[in-house]
């Protein structure tokens, strides 16, 4: 391989050779289904260096050898100019990779082979796994695997990574080539061309200081297309000025397109030799575009979708909340009736476990709309809905693209404001990136499923729903604002991909639960736990002699010296403290109140305490759940707001213009309550 | 071609009966689930709408006319002699999709009633949540058994993996 210099990683991991892999292609074409597939719960999470954009890696043990697997974001070439693609370029250049394995969608062939000929011309050691061949026979479509692997000069795997066919094959393969050497491809150019990277090469051989796993050609086809990076490499490499000037001299503009096309022609004749395509028909995916993008239709089935998506919700958390209830009921009365010290007692029973308690009965439905979101995006289901959803966004001055990172905001707003990248056009982005945080997330949830529960009863359900669509409203509002005052100017055309559809596989839709899931058990375990026993404390304190959690301790002292602004909406001061520390997490919303009214740390306990409290009664928890829905969810959010925006300005008027705005809302709702004479 | 134009007419005939059939459950359910809510917030628990061996639901049966309205359109486009079974497989899938949601209720209220014992469910049968099932299954089972083929596709390994 002449991008770097092979080496061979002996006996690091059980003593096993390791090989590092690194997984490219195109969008849709089942990267992670693959990844998963590999690598399946030995995952890690993180952000690539510098960016936010997320980072996978995964181990897989295999006979003989293990490999280290790096998810590269999805591209559709190595040309530097998005974010991703920079990325993916980046790390096949300067990771210590053995292997790249490039995931095509064999039914869209001819587009995915041109991010293989770029790999090829970086002289990258790929595997090419071509993957949805089931959609391809289906297509009466068919691959020539030998032919296409001897014009590419690299091993071609076919495979069904949804079904986890080809999966050994393509293990072994990459066993089998990681330390053979692959010749980069070299695709002859135009005339012109092919004399100007021969000057160019001569110069770049000269230059001593550019590595020798550097594929000159590589770099001279980069230089002569004006590629931005490239003046960083050669600055790097500490190339003389004058070098680099003339160097930078033999860059023209039309080089660019010439190259493309020499590409795709050179990809054609490939083609032309490796695939034998069917009779041009509708796919069964088309026959089914034709009803969910209906003009008429595509809506309410969108809605109905949801709905349904919301029923299982709730349909499959309800027995797994009873349990956790059941047991956290059941520890509190064990600590109570087992510790005889008083303060240690009520640190375990009305602090961690009540405080506790209350979080982590909603891990069954936090964990059940993750799943049914994965389902959805598995299915290829949600790319349709963001499709049939931009007629209605672009009237608010949103995208197509806006609609996904807003539905992924029910689930957690976090994901969702670093989702916003796919969108091209910076104002769209900003746009949506601020009015995110308005979609109701799960961790509110508790929240409105505690007081709706108490106080609505049979109408609980549809003060939910009215509580998400108010969230829905406000986004829409303020999106409308911002498009009208500080982000004038129309959308960037809405240009999408519809991925072929998948049966979702219960297998990638757990490990996609547990993954975006397991964000929230982490914070029950530290951040909250933090945050109640920091509750517990200011409502112990001062030690001796005051009523736990009563109006002579620390809590109810800061609580009281906000209560005036919370007032009017009506909050007394133990519902202030539990807005405050809502900040740090919503989830602490529920668990201060937990601590400060006491319960025992069972649901049931919470509700009994709370329904005996004169403090407590319809028309304020009306407004609570009216600010919690609105204020800023929680610091987490606030962190990413300011890496995505790249901006505090930005960060900071979102925080002030969701807490206005919740302030409002929720005075409204309580002044107009009073008015009318209700819940009095 | 003779076969062809038989099938055709028999999903037309499908679709159209089963797009009515749908439409009216769907209307009575809005009616009826409009009366419970109403009857509910009078707190009137004896009325007869409790009574009748109907599940009253405004959301299910808006639901419902969805789906109906989805196999109606497929009649229409196959009544211009165009391709239709965009609509059927659509239609049948939700209608599924819905059945297994009402079988997931029914194992939970199973479990929360009989494992659990909540106080919710002291007055609740097996039967009240079955209801669901068994008025929504008969139509999208039919147009499953009927048209299989043409609303899943069966796995099979490519010739491609094989080679």
């Amino acid at each position: 391989m002449s991008v770097k210099t092979k080496k061979v990683k002996e006996m690091t991991l059980d003593d096993k050779r390791v090989i590092e892999v690194a997984l490219a292609g195109n969008p849709n074409t089942g990267k992670s289904t693959l990844f998963n597939a590999l690598t399946g719960l030995r995952q890690k999470i993180g952000n690539w260096p510098g960016v936010t954009v997320e980072k996978k890696e995964g181990k897989k043990r295999c006979d003989g050898f293990n490999l280290i697997i790096t998810d590269l974001p999805g591209t559709y070439s190595l040309s530097a100019y998005s974010l991703d693609e920079k990325i993916a370029r980046s790390f096949i250049i300067e990771g210590k990779l053995d292997v790249v394995v490039q995931i095509i969608d064999a039914s869209n062939l001819e587009r995915n082979l041109y991010l293989t000929t770029m790999l090829r011309e970086l002289g990258a050691n790929v595997v090419i796994a071509l993957n949805m061949m089931d959609l391809l026979e289906e297509s009466s479509s068919s691959i020539d695997v030998n032919k296409l692997s001897k014009e590419m000069g690299v091993p071609v795997v076919p495979m069904i990574a949804s079904s986890r066919i080809g999966i050994d094959d393509l293990e072994n393969t990459i066993e089998s080539i990681y330390q053979k050497e692959q010749k980069p491809i070299r695709i002859t150019y135009s005339k012109e061309i092919e004399e100007v990277l021969a000057n160019v090469q001569e110069i770049l051989m000269s230059i001593p200081s550019i590595p020798s796993d550097f594929d000159s050609r590589w770099l001279a086809i980069q230089i002569i297309q004006n590629d931005p990076e490239i003046l960083t490499f050669l600055k790097n490499w500490n190339v003389n000025k004058t070098i680099i000037e003339k160097l930078l001299s033999f860059g023209r503009e039309d080089y660019e397109a010439e190259i493309i096309d020499t590409k795709y022609e050179f990809i054609t004749n490939v083609t032309s030799k490796a695939l034998k395509r069917g009779e041009e028909k509708l796919t069964r995916s088309d026959l089914v575009d034709k009803v969910v993008t209906h003009k008429w239709l595509g809506i309410p089935i969108f809605l109905i979708v949801m709905w349904g998506a919301f029923q299982f919700v709730f349909a499959i958390s309800v027995p797994f909340m009873e349990l956790i209830d059941m047991l956290f009921g059941w520890l509190a009365g064990l600590l109570v009736d087992n510790i005889n010290i008083g303060w240690l007692g009520s640190l375990l029973g009305d602090g961690i476990v009540g405080g506790l308690g209350a979080v982590l009965i909603f891990v069954p439905p936090i964990f059940a709309m993750f799943f049914i979101l994965s389902v959805l995006e598995d299915s290829g289901y949600l790319a349709r809905a963001a499709f049939v959803m931009d007629k209605i966004m672009v009237k608010f001055g949103l995208h197509g693209h806006s609609f996904i990172p807003m539905l992924l905001g029910f689930g957690c707003n976090v994901p969702a404001i670093m989702s916003t990248r796919s969108l091209k056009n910076n104002k769209d982005r900003m746009i949506t990136i601020l009015i995110n945080p308005f979609m109701s997330c799960g961790a509110r949830m508790p929240v409105f499923i505690l007081f709706a529960g108490l106080f609505f009863g049979a109408a609980a359900g549809t003060v939910i729903f009215a509580l998400y669509i108010l969230g829905i409203v406000v986004a829409i509002f303020t999106a409308i604002l911002l498009r009208k005052t500080f982000f004038k100017g129309k959308s960037a055309p809405f240009i999408m991909e519809l991925p072929p559809y998948h049966t979702p596989k219960l297998r990638s839709a757990t490990v996609a639960m547990w993954d975006k899931g397991k964000m929230y058990l982490k914070k029950a375990g530290t951040i909250i736990l933090i945050g109640v026993m920091f509750v517990w404390f200011l409502a112990a304190m001062p030690f001796g002699g005051v009523e736990y959690g009563g109006p002579d301790t620390w809590l109810a002292a800061v609580g009281t010296f906000f209560e005036p602004i919370f007032r009017p909406l009506g909050f007394d001061w133990r519902i202030v403290v539990a807005l405050i520390v809502g900040f740090v997490a919503k989830e602490l919303v529920v668990g201060a109140l937990g601590t400060i009214v006491g319960g025992g740390g069972s649901e049931e306990g919470i509700k009994d305490a709370i329904l005996a409290d004169e403090g407590f009664y319809p028309l304020n928890s009306l407004s609570l759940m009216v600010f919690t829905l609105l204020y800023v969810p929680c610091a987490a959010v606030i962190g990413v707001m300011r890496k995505e925006t790249g901006s505090w300005r930005w960060t900071i008027f979102a925080v002030v213009y969701s807490t206005v705005i919740a302030w409002l809302f929720a005075l409204v709702v309580f002044q107009l309550g009073s008015l009318m004479n209700l819940g009095l | 071609m003779e076969m062809l134009k038989n099938t055709s007419n028999n999903m037309k005939t499908s679709l159209l009966a089963g797009s009515l059939i749908f439409l009216v459950v769907a209307i009575t359910e809005v009616i009826l689930g409009a009366f419970k809510i109403y009857a509910d917030s009078k707190e009137l628990e004896e009325h007869w709408v409790n009574a009748i061996p109907f599940p009253p639901g405004i959301f299910t049966g808006l639901a419902i006319l969805i789906v109906s309205l989805v196999w109606l359109v497929g009649y229409f486009v196959i009544k211009k002699d165009q391709n239709a079974n965009g609509y059927l497989s659509v239609g049948t899938i939700l209608a599924l999709g819905f059945i297994l949601l009402f079988i997931l209720i029914l194992i939970t209220d199973i479990f929360n009633a009989y494992a659990l014992g909540l106080e919710d469910y002291e007055n609740w049968t097996v039967l009240a949540s079955l209801r669901w099932i068994i008025f929504l299954s008969p139509i999208p089972m039919f147009f499953t058994i009927k048209y299989r083929d043409l609303i899943f596709t069966r796995k099979k390994k490519t010739s491609a993996l094989q080679s």
